[in-house]
């Protein structure tokens, strides 16, 4: 079962940055949910030509990954790759770090659906398959946000009836 | 316990055990305003206060001459950093001659018993001159250095680094000098080193150092970097295979 950190963000303040603390951990089941808007992710074909599975001290893998939405707020995202890579050594918890890069995209913040990111994840790991402890953390430069933005309107979330 | 009264200008006498006053000083490491105003509050406070404001040296471009005239007059300092930093000013692009007064602190480094880690940061990238390399691999060899960050060089001669143990390296948007791979093949390898990272702007000689050179990592770090050399990243990952404990990618898709 993949359990990831996504939903119940808090927001802090800083030099005019605001950073999402994810807070609840929930859990996906397949069985249960539908997938969502497939239609708003953009393919890349990034491939990492090595594999994790040779590392056997391995304890942590962090990875920072960028998040670019075109015009129609569609994610471009090198998630697939990530996913592969880390499903060649799923037993080595992974720290997965999301970045939107505000400098490509003329999206404004309550315009983005990240759902397509979860449905992706959850897709790759189907329940009942061994799957690496994930924490997911998104950060967002929110340089472009309203002031009275409401954040569950940047998450189109409907997983919470899945929390425990 | 010291009597620490101060009865000139009215001041109130205090008796405060030196170690207490130390070991408040100690939180204050890296607060350099409050090291200065503390110290210049007592004499006692200013002896105590004085390992802590060498501890960690940033010297910007313009205040390196007088940092080396400091350490010319009172060499006891030179028992105090731990951290030194050098921000270079790289204007003579491709090829900047050495700052004289950086070469003349290098000079000292040997000496400074408790120099842990040396940054060189480069305002521009650039390539160092033979005055520099030459000096620098004397005095990095003596030195008590276990952490080196090298910041915006060119073609930076990895043999300097040859024969000196060393345990945390980092790369900010250098690229080593082109050798035959023979060459970093024949050499022994930094078996000391546990942390490599490599963050920005790089080339496959890095890479290729590395993979022959830095077999015993625990950690390795690839962070902010466009359009990385993945083929020659992935032979480095194989090198460490048996080591690596902590490994932290940075992936843009847009830049790979």
């Amino acid at each position: 079962m993949l359990t990831a950190v996504v939903c119940d963000i808090l927001y802090s303040v800083s030099n005019s940055h605001i950073h999402f603390i994810d807070q609840s951990i929930y859990r996906f089941n397949r069985q249960s949910h539908s997938y969502g808007p497939t239609g708003r992710w953009i393919e890349d074909h990034l491939v990492f030509p090595f594999t994790l599975s040779a590392h056997t001290c391995l304890k942590k893998v962090s990875i920072f990954a960028c998040l670019h939405f075109d015009s129609n707020a569609r994610i471009r995202c090198a998630l697939p790759a990530i996913l592969r890579l880390i499903k060649t050594a799923p037993s080595i918890p992974v720290f997965l770090s999301f970045h939107r890069d505000s400098r490509y995209s003329s999206v404004r913040v309550e315009r983005l659906n990240l759902s397509p990111l979860l449905v992706r994840i959850r897709s790759d790991f189907p329940t009942g398959g061994i799957c690496p402890h994930m924490d997911l953390h998104i950060n967002h430069d929110l340089s472009d946000c309203p002031p009275n933005l409401s954040i569950p309107d940047v998450f189109e979330m409907t997983d919470n009836e899945d929390s425990d | 316990m010291t009597d620490v009264n101060h009865h000139s200008n009215g001041v109130i006498p205090v008796l405060i055990p030196p170690e207490l006053i130390d070991h408040i000083f100690s939180f204050l490491r890296g607060d350099r305003l409050a090291l200065e105003e503390c110290s210049k509050a007592h004499p006692i406070f200013s002896s105590i206060a004085e390992p802590y404001l060498y501890a960690d040296v940033l010297l910007p471009m313009n205040y390196k001459m007088a940092f080396y005239k400091q350490l010319s007059e009172n060499p006891h300092i030179l028992k105090f950093p731990r951290t030194l930093e050098f921000r270079l000013s790289g204007h003579d692009f491709p090829s900047c001659p050495s700052e004289p007064e950086v070469l003349l602190i290098m000079s000292m480094v040997p000496r400074m018993a408790n120099l842990i880690s040396l940054t060189l940061a480069n305002k521009w990238p650039y390539r160092l001159n033979e005055d520099f390399i030459s000096t620098f691999k004397t005095c990095f060899r003596q030195s008590t250095i276990e952490e080196l960050c090298l910041e915006s060089f060119r073609d930076f001669p990895l043999s300097i680094l040859d024969g000196k143990a060393i345990k945390k390296l980092t790369f900010s948007d250098c690229t080593a000098k082109r050798e035959d791979e023979s060459v970093f093949a024949l050499g022994a390898s930094h078996q000391s080193l546990e942390t490599l990272i490599i963050r920005s702007y790089h080339n496959p000689d890095l890479l290729l150092w590395a993979s022959y050179r830095a077999t015993s990592l625990t950690t390795l770090e690839l962070r902010d970097s466009s359009r990385p050399h993945l083929r020659d990243f992935a032979q480095l990952l194989r090198a460490c295979s048996k080591t690596l404990t902590r490994l932290h990618l940075d992936v843009d898709s847009r830049r790979m």
